[in-house]
């Protein structure tokens, strides 16, 4: 038989246990406060800071197949140099219908950062708890972020819905298409709040300044054919390069380092670190698959899946200058190991070359290079500058200056001394001008995701694109992903 | 500052009163509870030392006069009592002349007998009308079978048994009517899900609740070593499935999937220590092999292909051909390179014993099931202790312990996502490679698979991929201890205090070979999880008259805490550290950690009420307050009632042929509550980005988008059925029909992603199971030594989705999946039926036809339309079993029909493109292959995965031991997986390579095969 005080004891401490437990967390037992997260019942000013980062953070997510690299593999398949196998290969001959559609990866991280924007907006519209300064700020990039997204959307996709507030729920989420006249309208106006409220430079490389919204505006007014409002803004950047810092990097390479954290042309750029998961997937994108190891080897990326290459026969790389230094950068056929040079395998029919513009040794594995996407460089503004002006008062000295400053500096020599070797020739006519230029455009920004954009707006596809061998495309817009077409009811 | 206020958090004041009675309540029962604690000991110990002794001595018989070893000998009022040995003798010292002794034994009808002068008593039991399974365990109590107006399965110890099973799962698939065991791949440990009466959920989830030993747990995770893996089926004495309202509703807000109730063994009184020891041995092999190309016939093939090219150039096709003469052919078949024949050991010891007042239930397991596939493997090794105290004949303690390690060693496993393709998993890129390659190059290095100009390169080779490290590893304690108090001979209170404790971790490195996988990185993911519950119920049982009376009231909090940690890095000095040293790393990924909280608060009642044992009325009732959801929305109340009639307890069935004859009916409410939590607050999570950092890296915050409305998923069922015996029950059968109408749907919808947002947890839309389930039975011979029984089950589901917010469909899949399936979930359809292109044929040029549903010449998204679903019409199983003298032999078949599987790894292997190697029968795909055949994932790699399998079949033989001082011996030589009758192309037509994802059903990504198996084993009992 037990002993009957044992029996209490144990009693006493369960059931003591059991009420102490109980009733001391009764207050608070389903109150939810999440350890991991931050509540945002109210935006102040400390964590403003933080929102505003994290509306450019869906342009900068990685672990591939987001924007910076199906985004930029679909635009530099679309330059007319580009050539693939399969479906890419369908892509990049125009046929957008049995094409490649892997760029709708980049659709939800572009909205992704509209709808930040679109919250911050809404919320300093009302929000007192903030000094006018912080929020002038604020509103100032969370405006830029917007019409840079809006911008590349309406180019890529033509006509796209667009919404400027943000959704509270899960209703009234249909939004029908936009016209493309009221897009640029917005994105305008946008810029033009961006320009008015930041300041000229950042210390934080990669966050909007009052240059960046310039150039970014200049470009809008180029593609909207809008030539003396593009020469005027490129011109105000140009004019005052030193208040907002901008000026050329010398050594072309060194602008696309996958470590220097900015450097003087950048006007622009999505950052991406040489951190598992936080950088740019781009470099893996680009380089050689086969033999698979040669991608490290050579220094290229950690590894090579080559989906995209160029075709050597398209007169703009066909005619490139042997002596112009970002030909060797740009593309590659052979690539060298250990002193050796190894022959790439794998190229796809046509190919002869792979693009080489983003390239990181270090990089431990395919999301970890450090390469920044840029979406302005001040050579944005020379050659928007040149461009803009030829169009309205023709080749002019101011023209002329602009664009040769670009071919110095691609020739290796200085960028303020004439040079009849590199230079444009003297008295070229408006169209050879604007022909030269454009074709300035194709070396500079190759693999950029800009050429397709150019050919587009200027409508020299008609031309180019023929003459470098490929079907003249029929439609101009990229497909939108079954997604929205089943979730948004006003598009159905 | 950034903390809710509290008019935020905290739910509406009358709410609040509910909540404060509830704990009131409590504190009455528990105070009550100490106050006659003390006043019966003061009661009893005097009257203790005025008890004489006097011994009594006999044997326990049963009817047919064999002696009862184990039964319970018990002086009537005292706790004083033993149990028969194994001659079935006793002796016992009673008080006194007056003395009653009490002679019980499970399975018969309890005896009392007046001790008087006699010093020997022999006793002879009759057996109980009711068989052996006469308790059902219920929800916080059990209750006679007959007695039960609820809809159950059961399974028991013995059927568990029957079969070689490593995890518990395995030892219910096919057996239990209504009840779907799905495996999601042939992978030693691999996941399975367990469906009870359909699919209710879009984004709840729609694994059932498990209650082990009276603790509910939750099951968050299917897809690997789950919950229920960790526990020993050789622990396990019954698995009851509670399936409609009226026995689930005591569960309310957990119970919408049914409830799957696991009691192990408890202690046994008896003389001596009772050991037995299960051993078992498998030899397990593929059961069914891919038809893959052998060189010759790539050679072949490609060839024939780039000849037939007349896309590509002549330069092109020339250059390909010449290539794939270059490369040669090595003849390798990668199968064998993989596979081998797997060893599994099984081993596991149990002691029972004690008396009366305490008894115990020791064990200790291993098991040892090495995969089909090379260094794949599952290791569990558990304890356990079962342990009962009578402390004094009112308080009676239950200790329930349990430790155990779960290991598994993976084959890297597509998840369907681009990092983890096809030709980078374990599986996928053993169908992938191209057998012209030889495993390792001259250098004694690993070939590359992608040896063509025109190969696939993002494929790894999978020899290479066998040095990966890819294992999961579970540590769990798990104890309960509930002391019961019988107040009164009518009021039971019971307090209940629980831990489990789920420590796992997942360990990955991928070593420098493997380039395109990424070459050494290590990752280390840990997570913690605790769950503790308290509760207390009062339960109050009495008969007035005709009337018996049995009434329930408690109350519970549970409370669970999770963290992760995920440690990860690239490049490291050696391979040999593997993921043990991240610290080394030159690259150190980002740690990310997390931490989630929940809990959930209830009261709970019942109220049974039967009359004349003919009539039964039962009164289920839950109210939850859980912290997931909405602050005005904390609270729900579920309850159910449930009626019976005992038909053949009527006089005018008396002369009929029924034995047992019971109809039964129930409606009611129960709830889905497993969403994530946090999201009805407006919260930020941290999002990194090198934006605003140059090289550097940035903290920004991620606004969510949180549904303040967020409420319970409800579900109503109704369920009418009968039971029946016939002739002692030699004919048996059970008869069920339910309607399940779920409300309030927890989904995840996807919203337009123009929204700036992709998907919401939000309450939408309506959902109906209904169906039948059948139990048949039969003793068809049972004389002369001769025994042959056959049981079978017959379950027909019919899931329909009644209603969907605004009539939208929902998709599952997003933009970054590169499986090619998706599902759909539309009004009209079933849930998650297939959402595809459909295969009309082949033209004359050998290019496929698809339905161009928009008319617009171009098959895309737009031309999808539902082409099958991956539930089945109906589910059987049956199992026999023939005895004679002591053989026995056992088969148990299980069979699925109509269900369909996408089966993605057929469409991979069967693109014409030569880049990866092939099916053998390509060419009945495509018989003029080309560059230019342009396909799209559709129905017709959606494939009919009915089938019929022969899960067990087994031959036993039981030794009588006696004689060398052992009780029994049994041998036996089983097979599982021996026959299966299906058309399905893929290894294995059970297969859910999404097993986690309910939106994502019946989905292949090459999965793990299953094996074919022989089993030897040995059971000794002393």
């Amino acid at each position: 038989m037990k002993t009957e005080k044992y029996n209490i004891t144990v009693l006493n401490i369960i059931l003591g246990l059991f009420i102490i437990g109980f009733t001391t967390g009764c207050e608070n037992i389903l109150e939810e406060n999440p350890p991991s997260e931050i509540s945002l019942v109210n935006i102040t000013e400390e964590n403003l800071d933080p929102l505003v980062i994290g509306i450019y953070e869906p342009l900068t997510r990685s672990r591939g197949r987001i924007w910076e690299t199906q985004f930029i593999r679909a635009l530099t398949l679309l330059e007319e140099s580009s050539t693939h196998t399969g479906s890419g290969l369908r892509f990049a001959e125009y046929d957008f219908i049995n094409g490649f559609t892997g760029y709708n990866a980049g659709w939800p991280t572009l909205y992704n950062a509209v709808g930040r924007a679109n919250l911050l907006l809404s919320n300093l519209a009302t929000n007192d708890r903030i000094s006018e300064n912080l929020k002038r700020q604020a509103i100032g990039e969370a405006s830029f972020v917007r019409a840079i997204v809006y911008y590349n959307l309406v180019r890529a996709w033509g006509s796209v819905p667009m919404r400027l507030e943000p959704i509270t729920d899960s209703d009234n989420t249909g939004q029908p298409l936009e016209p493309i006249d009221n897009i640029y309208a917005q994105i305008i106006s946008d810029l033009t709040v961006a320009e008015s409220n930041l300041s000229p430079t950042t210390s934080n490389p990669g966050r909007a300044t009052s240059g960046a919204a310039k150039v970014a505006l200049a470009d809008v007014y180029l593609t909207r054919g809008d030539f003396a409002s593009a020469r005027d803004k490129a011109k105000e950047v140009i004019d005052n390069a030193s208040t907002y810092g901008y000026g050329l990097v010398q050594d072309y390479p060194e602008i696309f380092s996958p470590t220097a954290p900015t450097n003087v042309e950048d006007v622009f750029s999505l950052k991406f670190s040489q951190v598992v998961g936080q950088g740019n997937f781009i470099p893996t994108y680009f380089a050689p698959a086969q033999p698979n190891t040669l991608a490290k080897n050579a220094g290229i990326a950690a590894r090579g899946l080559a989906t995209v290459a160029a075709d050597g026969d398209a007169p703009l790389i066909a005619n490139w200058d042997e002596n112009d230094l970002r030909k060797s950068w740009n593309i590659y056929n052979e690539l060298i190991v250990d002193g050796e040079r190894v022959i790439i395998g794998s190229l796809p029919a046509k190919a002869e070359f792979l693009y080489g513009k983003y390239r990181d040794p270090g990089a431990v594995e395919e999301t970890a290079a450090g390469n920044d996407i840029y979406l302005y460089r001040y050579a944005d503004a020379l050659l928007i500058f040149a461009e803009a002006e030829n169009q309205i008062s023709g080749p002019t000295p101011a023209a002329y200056k602009a664009v040769n400053q670009i071919r110095r500096r691609a020739y290796g020599v200085d960028q303020n001394t004439a040079d009849p070797a590199v230079d444009f020739p003297a008295g070229l006519g408006k169209s050879e001008f604007d022909d030269l230029v454009f074709q300035e455009r194709g070396y500079e920004f190759m693999a950029e995701g800009k050429r397709w954009f150019d050919l587009v707006r200027t409508g020299k596809y008609a031309t180019i694109i023929p003459a470098a061998g490929k079907p003249v495309p029929t439609r101009f817009t990229f497909i939108f992903p079954d997604s929205e077409l089943q979730n948004n009811p006003a598009l159905k | 500052m950034y903390k809710l206020t509290k008019e935020q958090a905290l739910w509406s004041p009358k709410r609040n009163v509910y909540l404060r009675w509830g704990f009131s309540l409590l504190v009455f029962f528990t105070t009550t509870l100490m106050v006659r604690a003390n006043s019966s000991v003061a009661a009893e110990s005097p009257v203790m030392e005025e008890k004489m002794q006097q011994t009594i001595r006999g044997a326990v018989l049963d009817n047919k006069g064999n002696t009862v070893p184990g039964a319970t000998v018990l002086e009537k009022g005292t706790t004083n009592g033993i149990s028969t040995d194994i001659d079935g003798n006793y002796t016992i010292s009673v008080s006194d002349q007056n003395s009653v002794l009490v002679f019980s034994f499970i399975g018969f009808e309890t005896q009392e007998i007046n001790v008087g002068n006699q010093s020997i008593i022999n006793v002879t039991l009759q057996e109980d009308e009711q068989t052996l399974d006469e308790f059902v365990v219920t929800g916080y109590g059990e209750v006679q079978r007959n007695r039960f107006v609820g809809a159950t399965s059961v399974a028991t110890a013995e059927e568990l048994e029957q079969q070689p099973i490593t995890t518990v799962e395995q030892g219910i698939r096919g057996r239990l009517a209504g009840v779907q065991v799905v495996q999601s791949s042939g992978a030693p440990g691999a996941g399975v899900s367990i469906r009870v009466r359909g699919l209710t959920s879009f984004a709840g989830g729609n694994e059932p609740l498990y209650v082990i030993d009276g603790i509910p747990l939750f099951n968050d995770d299917v897809r690997s070593l789950n919950g229920i893996s960790s526990l020993n089926p050789n622990d396990i004495a019954s698995i009851e499935v509670l399936k409609d309202a009226s026995s689930t509703a005591i569960y309310g807000s957990r119970a919408a999937n049914g409830v799957v109730q696991i009691t192990t063994k408890g202690g046994r009184a008896s003389e001596g220590v009772k050991v037995n020891y299960n051993v078992f041995t498998s030899l397990q092999n593929v059961r069914d092999r891919y038809d893959l190309m052998n060189g010759d016939q790539f050679i072949a093939y490609a060839t024939r292909y780039f000849n037939n090219s007349n896309e590509l150039s002549q330069l092109d096709r020339e250059a390909s051909l010449a290539n794939l003469t270059a490369v040669g052919n090595a003849n390798t078949d990668w199968q064998d390179q993989v596979y081998r024949t797997g060893f599994q050991q099984s081993h596991n010891l149990s002691f029972t014993g004690g008396d009366y007042d305490n008894n115990y239930y020791v064990s200790a397991n291993y098991i040892n099931q090495e995969g089909v596939v090379k260094t794949t493997d599952f290791e569990r090794f558990s304890l356990r202790m079962n342990v009962q105290n009578r402390l004094s004949d009112k308080f009676t303690l239950n200790s329930r312990v349990s430790l155990s390690q779960s290991t598994n060693n993976g084959f890297l496993a597509s998840d369907g996502t681009n990092t983890r393709n096809f030709g980078k998993s374990g599986i996928g890129s053993t169908l992938f490679a191209v057998p012209t390659v030889s495993v390792f190059d001259a250098d004694g290095n690993y070939n590359s698979i992608a040896p063509y100009i025109f190969s696939n390169t993002d494929q790894e080779n999978p020899v290479a991929i066998l040095d990966a490290l890819d294992r999961n590893r579970v540590n769990r304690a798990q104890a309960v201890l509930s002391l019961n108090y019988a107040v009164t001979d009518h009021i039971t209170n019971v307090v209940r205090a629980s831990a489990d404790y789920v420590d796992r971790r997942s360990d990955f490195y991928s070593p420098r070979e493997l380039s395109q996988l990424g070459s050494q990185v290590a990752q280390l993911e840990t997570s913690q999880k605790m769950n503790t519950l308290i509760e207390d119920y009062l339960n109050y049982e009495n008969t007035f008259g005709k009337v018996g009376v049995d009434v329930l009231v408690g109350a519970s909090g549970q409370f669970e805490e999770r963290n992760t940690i995920f440690l990860s890095g690239t490049g490291f000095p050696s391979d040999d550290l593997l993921n043990n040293a991240i610290q080394a790393a030159s690259n150190q990924g980002i740690p990310q950690t997390n931490a989630i909280e929940q809990s959930l608060v209830s009261f709970f009642g019942r109220v049974q009420l039967d009359f004349d044992k003919k009539y039964l009325v039962s009164l289920n009732a839950r109210r939850d307050g859980s912290s997931v959801f909405a602050a005005n929305n904390k609270f729900a109340n579920f309850a159910a009632i449930g009626g019976a009639w005992r038909i053949s307890e009527e006089s005018f069935m008396e002369d009929g042929i029924f034995n047992n004859l019971k109809l039964r009916a129930s409606t009611g409410s129960v709830g889905n509550q497993a969403i994530q939590p946090y999201q009805s607050l407006t919260i930020g999570s941290v999002a990194i980005t090198g934006q605003g950092a140059g090289s550097g890296l940035n903290v920004g915050l991620a606004p969510n988008l949180p549904n303040p409305n967020l409420t319970w998923e409800t579900t109503v069922q109704t369920n009418v059925g009968l039971d029946g015996g016939i002739l002692n029950d030699k004919y048996r059968f059970s008869l069920d029909y339910y309607v399940k109408t779920t409300n309030d749907l927890l989904a995840t919808v996807s919203l337009p992603q123009s929204s700036g947002f992709t998907t919401i947890v939000d309450n939408v839309g309506k959902v109906e199971n209904e169906g039948i389930e059948l139990q048949l039975g039969a003793d068809i011979i049972d004389n002369n030594g001769w025994y042959f029984s056959i049981d079978a089950n017959f379950s027909r589901n019919n899931n329909v989705i009644l209603e969907t917010k605004d009539g939208q469909d929902i998709f599952s899949g997003g933009n970054n999946d590169a499986s090619g399936s998706t599902a759909i979930v539309r009004e009209g359809e079933t849930l998650f039926s297939f959402w595809s292109v459909k295969f009309l044929g082949l033209d004359d040029s050998g290019a496929p036809i698809y339905e161009d549903l928009d008319g617009n010449g171009v098959i895309n998204g737009a031309d999808r339309q539902v082409v099958g679903s991956p539930l089945p019409d109906f589910i059987y199983g049956f199992n026999t079993k023939l005895e004679y003298k002591n053989f026995s032999f056992v088969t148990n078949w299980q069979g699925v029909q109509g269900a369909n599987v996408n089966n993605v790894a057929q469409f991979r292997l069967t693109d014409p493109d030569p880049d990866a190697n092939r099916v053998s029968n390509l060419l009945d795909f495509y018989p003029q292959p080309r560059s230019d055949i342009f396909r799209a994932a559709s129905d017709r790699f959606i494939e009919d995965a009915s089938y019929l399998r022969l899960a067990n079949i087994r031959l036993g033989y039981t030794l009588d031991a006696t004689n060398i001082g052992l009780n029994t011996i049994n041998f036996y030589i089983s097979g599982q997986n021996l026959i299966t009758l299906t058309n399905y192309t893929g290894f294995d037509p059970e297969v859910n390579s999404f097993s986690g994802n309910d939106l994502r059903q019946g989905v292949d990504l090459a999965a793990y095969p299953t094996a074919k198996t022989i089993t030897i084993g040995l059971n000794v009992s002393f």
